[in-house]
């Protein structure tokens, strides 16, 4: 029995091409402005969804680590890692968006990511939940609104799974549909710029914190990289 | 392993922006997914002192 290769590929123009064995079905673009406006949405919800772990991501490092001198823990860490790891979900679903080259199937494989990450983050941050889910346990590090940093995770987790559940639901109704302007486009690209600076900052940053070993220590005390090249005071 | 951690994430956005095919793609995904899983599970050390 032969095999029929079928696939689907989002040319420059917004037509969609599949191509199911020897016969190639040409798919209009979206000409109703309602679905135009729902795919404008798709992707601008995309880009918002990148925008919002930039902010988590920096004002954690920026403001907690740096600005009032909190060291993050190893849990800590992890959880960061998990919103980038969901965050590429997006960064796939915009990045081949912008490139003319989004296909149905590919919308799914970016919220395949995102859905994967976000489980990942969310079995951490609830088990740093449990952790510290004793009466009178006072938890670790400051706290947001009266909940502390990785309570506000599992919340921006499960945000994401939510997220992606709407977007599912709906098919391919939102199958994101890049920006027509030349200035919407730029737009996107430096919000993945700044996403691509958020993840090299966090790299330094825990080098710095873990320094030459292989893990980070439980509690961590001191930026370990500058005890050992004899920096610090 | 902290650093080689994110290092892998920063490849896998890299392999997203400039890498059309999507195994590719993929497999960069599951190797930062697998290591950051591999992490998780190095800390944690003991077993919760609760009863559900």
């Amino acid at each position: 029995m032969s095999e029929i290769h079928v696939s689907a590929l989002q040319t420059e123009d917004a037509t969609t091409t599949v191509v199911v064995g020897d016969t190639r079905i040409v798919v209009p673009p979206p000409t109703k402005p309602h679905h135009i406006l729902l795919g404008k949405l798709g992707f601008w919800a995309q880009i918002g969804f990148m925008l919002a772990y930039i902010g988590v991501l920096s004002g954690a490092m920026f403001y907690f680590q740096f600005g009032l001198g909190e060291y993050p823990c190893p849990l800590c860490i992890t959880q960061r890692m998990g919103m980038m790891l969901s965050s590429l979900g997006a960064l796939y679903v915009v990045v081949n968006s912008l490139r003319g080259r989004l296909s149905p199937s590919g919308f799914m494989t970016g919220l395949g990511f995102a859905i994967l990450g976000a489980l990942l983050g969310a079995v951490m941050s609830i088990r740093q939940i449990l952790l510290h889910i004793m009466p009178g346990d006072p938890g670790y590090g400051g706290a947001v609104l009266g909940l502390h940093l990785y309570t506000w995770a599992l919340v921006s987790f499960v945000v994401v799974l939510v997220f992606a559940g709407v977007l599912l639901t709906f098919g391919t109704e939102f199958l994101p549909v890049r920006p027509s302007s030349t200035f919407g486009r730029v737009v996107a690209w430096v919000v993945i710029g700044i996403f691509l600076f958020t993840v090299v900052a966090n790299l330094v940053a825990v080098f710095a914190l873990e320094g030459f070993n292989w893990y980070l220590p439980d509690d961590p005390t001191s930026y370990e990289l500058f005890n050992q090249l004899g920096w610090s005071k | 392993m902290d650093t080689i951690v994110f290092a892998l994430i920063l490849i896998s956005a890299l392999l997203i922006i400039f890498v059309k095919k999507r195994w590719v793609v993929v497999l960069g995904y599951s190797i930062a997914f697998v290591a950051t899983a591999a992490l998780f599970a190095h800390h944690v050390t003991s077993t919760l002192d609760l009863s559900f």
